[in-house]
């Protein structure tokens, strides 16, 4: 036995811990896992590739196969060419109103999912606005013009460069500008520093952000469900459409084992190019980046343009979507908008009619609960793995690493086919179709990002601090509670808003795991673009965003602004994320695999 | 009152304490001296609790505390970036062990107050967040709530390094005054001969988890007991053979057969043509190089055995050009000879300062 599993067992506290841990990974984490497997490879109990012959005779799954694969390749060109454009744009070139320009590009941060699908198809679908004011320009414009791939890869694409903006804007932040200066020193072109110089040092972030937006393309829902009509859909849908019914749900669980096979072999991929060469600066006194003037006015109106022009893209939705959070049906489905068109009816129905209401207070409900245990929960947790190195704590660390590695989609069919039917490890009881099943998805969901940023923040506390506690004869309980507790507080809390935030609007886990009489927010929303025709049940949509970018934006401005809006005079708490969170949220971590571009999805 | 028996640590397949012997009396002023990894911080960590040796005894008053955890053996600490609670303010810090010993709350108060008074920290500081201290008033308040709970011993890791140069020099004294005012026992960590010279009642100079020797800071410096501590403490210059071969002829009573020291300090310069001092040993040579440094310069002279130092202080009077013929003045009972050469050329081997050709 190793020295520090005979420490740990000394604790009886950290016992417990253990016990729980070990319980609910072998619960939720692994048993799911192994019956998706056995599901597709054992469904009669024996082994049997029946399951892959049926999915390789169904059309519908195999063009399902060939579009997500489609999807994810096309992406992973447009999604980099905007994002990269909207960086340089906004942090390399001196174009004219950056910071406005960052703002509307960065509207997708606040504002993401199901959301965003939904948000795109009402106001860009057959009967949205856009495409009424285009009709009265273009007579015989088809309604429908806004479905498909196209619709799929625009609004995928204008959602998910929020990694791009803030990670490849991380990254060109630390390019040394003494580099640049030499360059063009030597004779080098503004061109030839952007391809030889500057380019070269985002690679690794590109890299990284190409595997991630090639993996959300791969696991994408609520674009192709909202969007893609039935010509155009994607392996989820698909698995969502299969697990629906009984009798096939092994054609779910083998394609979503496809997709579960894809994500880890592109993390592996994506592991080795992190490993790769020394791309940073290696200036022992980097100098700041300044922007670069284009001296062509041809290619300096034409860097303008295009960025009003993607600036127009990024912000009309959400602006509209504003816009009609105030007004009536009717204005929303005639595409006129007149003084008397605008009214609180929606907010008021919102805040007094308990069925308007009751989605938002189901998704906080469960939100909260997910957040508070997972949270709480992992501050042990993280503790007990940052402490106690050894071979059983990596193994659970690993394994507490599981939703990261397999798409949400997966872990949600192995929940639901693990627990359809009574099982001794959670008592006998059936869970699929319960109120508590989904807020296990999301405690599941969460465990990754929070055991990440909780471990690292306790890493980075001066282990001397616990040396002085314990030579001042404090206990491990005590030296937590007085000493550690308080510093990682901050993190906890910021991990919570984060947690909390982005599942506010899930869809993705919801579609799968929600309780008919439960249903989230997501739901709601995702049915509310399915109507025929535009309703009150549409503008109240609107309310919904709207509500959601603020609560987000608030979370965000909380997490990562507030410290940085003015120098606080008392430092008396730590930052509120570890430097590795700094950058963004965990829907925007780029080392976070799928989840953030696929599951949370901001689509 | 503190006594290391055959103590061995190791970490791994690495014993970074080989077999570990040391006796620091009541009230000493004790420093463990050395290079990084020599073992100074383990013998301390290992004294503190810490660390568990894999063999041997560490006993306090004479009573074996190997195996007690920390906060049983009577010890305070401070740690070399102090190790202050940044969520506690700085009374709380202090206040900390007392109130983990369930001490009542008056008691607790008065003991803090009447630290806090012997360590300069004013009442209004005590509120303030450790963060809010200058370094200087971070160390008291370390040393405060070190003391607080009246160890028998205080350990000091290393806790000037992390501040500049003007700041280390006044809290070494502030240091030194606070250990006479408590007369307490403390063992002190550094790599810093400077500190070591001015701080300690007495020395252990270590190399690589051994003791390679304990005396007071006078017999440390002007009687080194090994070649190791001879260059690690002050500066010495190694006499080349030929110069060796001089002085042996001249009668210096000095052993060409081994490895010959000399402080740099002890060498002088004079003219060429003017006659040596009694006793003293001459050797003809020119300047290479002159480096002045205000207070003394330092300069290298070719001799026919090779190039010698020497630190001559500025008195206004006489200086040497470069080129200039000079003669090297040594006095055979300065010289300091240990028994055999050591592997360790590299701290004898003198840099040249820039622009002087070898």
């Amino acid at each position: 036995m190793s020295g520090s599993l005979r420490q740990l067992l000394r604790s009886p506290l950290f016992l417990v811990v253990a016990v729980v841990v070990l319980w609910f990974s072998a619960a939720f984490l692994i048993y799911p896992s192994a019956k998706v497997l056995t599901t597709v490879f054992a469904p009669e109990g024996e082994f049997s590739f029946s399951a892959i012959q049926r999915l390789l005779s169904s059309e519908r799954a195999m063009d399902s196969l060939r579009n997500s694969f489609v999807l994810a390749l096309v992406l992973s060109m447009t999604v980099n060419a905007v994002g990269i454009a909207i960086v340089l744009i906004t942090r390399y070139f001196d174009v004219k109103g950056s910071r406005m320009l960052w703002l509307g590009y960065a509207t997708t941060l606040v504002y993401g999912g199901i959301v965003l699908v939904a948000g795109y198809k009402v106001i860009y679908g057959e009967h949205g606005f856009v495409t009424k004011l285009l009709q009265g320009l273009i007579p015989g414009l088809d309604p429908a013009w806004f479905s498909g791939m196209f619709a799929v890869v625009f609004v995928m694409t204008f959602a998910t460069t929020g990694n791009h903006l803030l990670f490849l804007g991380n990254a060109l932040a630390k390019v040394d500008h003494q580099t640049i200066e030499a360059a063009r020193m030597m004779g080098a072109s503004e061109w030839t520093v952007l391809r030889k110089v500057v380019m070269p040092t985002l690679m690794p972030t590109v890299y990284a952000l190409t595997i991630l937006t090639f993996l959300g393309g791969l696991g994408a829902l609520a674009a192709p469900q909202v969007l893609g009509g039935k010509d155009f859909q994607t392996i989820t849908p698909m698995i969502l459409t299969f697990a629906n019914a009984p009798s096939s749900r092994d054609l779910a669980a083998t394609l979503a084992l496809i997709l579960g096979f894809a994500t880890i072999a592109l993390l592996a991929v994506l592991n080795r190019l992190e490993k790769g060469g020394t791309y940073f600066s290696v200036s022992k006194v980097p100098t700041v980046l300044q922007r670069q003037r284009i001296r062509n006015p041809l290619a300096n109106a034409a860097i303008h343009v295009l960025a009003y022009a993607l600036f127009g893209v990024y912000a009309i939705p959400p602006v509209l979507i504003v816009l009609f959070s105030f007004t009536n049906a009717s204005a929303i489905q005639s595409a006129t908008l007149g003084w008397d068109s605008f009214t609180f009816a929606n907010y008021a129905r919102v805040l007094t009619d308990y069925t308007a209401i009751w989605p938002f207070l189901v998704s906080i409900g469960y939100s909260a609960v997910a957040t508070v245990v997972v949270v709480f929960g992992l501050l042990f947790v993280a503790r007990i793995l940052q402490r106690f190195r050894g071979p059983v704590t990596a193994a659970i660390e690993y394994v507490l690493h599981i939703p990261w590695i397999l798409p949400s989609t997966m872990i949600a069919l192995g929940l639901i086919l693990a627990y359809d039917h009574g099982e001794w490890i959670v008592g006998n009881m059936v869970l699929t179709g319960t109120v508590a099943i989904l807020a296990i998805a999301y405690v599941v969901h969460k465990i990754p990002f929070t055991l990440r940023m909780l471990k690292a923040t306790f890493a980075g506390v001066d282990g001397h601090l616990e040396e002085a506690a314990s030579i001042l004869g404090a206990g491990s309980f005590e030296t937590f509670r007085r000493v550690l507790l308080p510093i990682v507080a901050p993190t906890a809390a910021a991990v919570a808003a984060l947690n909390f935030n982005s599942l506010l609007d899930d869809y993705d886990t919801a579609v799968f795991l929600a309780h008919p009489l439960y249903q989230p927010l997501g739901i709601v929303i995702k049915n509310a673009t399915s109507e025929d025709t535009l309703s009150d049940a549409t503008a109240l949509t609107f309310v919904y965003t709207v509500i959601l970018m603020v609560i987000t934006g608030a979370t965000m401005w909380l997490v990562y602004g507030r410290g940085l809006s003015r120098p606080r005079k008392r430092r008396r708490r730590t930052s509120a994320l570890p430097a590795t969170a700094k950058a963004g949220s965990e829907a925007t971590d780029p080392t976070q695999p799928a989840r953030s571009l696929a599951g949370a999805s901001k689509e | 009152m503190i006594e290391f028996r055959n103590v061995e640590v190791r970490f791994g397949d690495f014993v970074a304490l080989p077999d570990f012997q040391l006796e620091v009396g009541e009230g000493e002023f004790f420093t463990l001296l050395g290079p990084s990894g020599c073992g100074k911080s383990t013998a301390l960590r290992t004294l503190a609790g810490f660390i568990e040796p894999a063999s041997g005894q560490v006993r306090i008053e004479g009573k074996d505390v190997t195996h007690l955890p920390s906060h049983r053996r009577g010890i305070g600490m401070v740690f070399q970036n102090y190790a202050l609670f940044p969520t506690l303010s700085v009374g709380e810090n202090i206040a900390f062990g007392l109130k983990t010993a369930k001490t009542p709350a008056a008691e607790v108060r008065s003991r803090v107050g009447e630290i806090a008074r012997q360590v300069n920290l004013t009442p209004e500081q005590l509120g303030k967040n450790v963060a809010e201290l200058s370094g200087g008033q971070q160390q008291r308040v370390a040393i405060a709530r070190a003391l607080v709970l009246r160890p028998k011993i205080l350990l000091l890791d290393e806790p000037l390094s992390n501040l500049d140069a003007a700041l280390r020099k006044q809290l070494r004294v502030q240091l030194k005054e606070l250990q006479q005012q408590f007369g307490i026992t403390s063992v002190y960590v550094t790599h810093d001969q400077d500190e070591a010279l001015t701080l300690s009642d007495r020395i252990a100079v270590m190399r690589d988890g051994r003791i390679e020797q304990v005396a007071t800071p006078q017999d440390i410096y002007s009687r080194s007991a090994t070649e190791f501590v001879c260059n690690f403490v002050g500066e010495a210059i190694r006499l080349s053979s030929a110069d060796v071969a001089v002085l042996a002829a001249r009668g210096g009573g000095v052993d060409p057969a081994r490895p010959d020291y000399l402080r740099v300090e002890k060498v002088k310069i004079a003219d060429d043509g003017g006659t040596s001092p009694t006793g003293a040993v001459a050797l003809s040579g020119h300047v290479a190089s002159r480096t002045y440094h205000g207070m003394f310069s330092t300069y290298r002279v070719d001799t026919a055995g090779g190039q010698v130092r020497a630190i001559v202080k500025e008195d206004g009077r006489r200086s040497y050009a470069q080129g200039d013929s000079v003669k090297v003045l040594v006095d055979p009972t300065d010289v300091l000879q240990y028994a055999t050469s050591e592997p360790h050329t590299e701290m004898l081997s003198e840099p040249m300062p820039a622009g002087v050709a070898p």
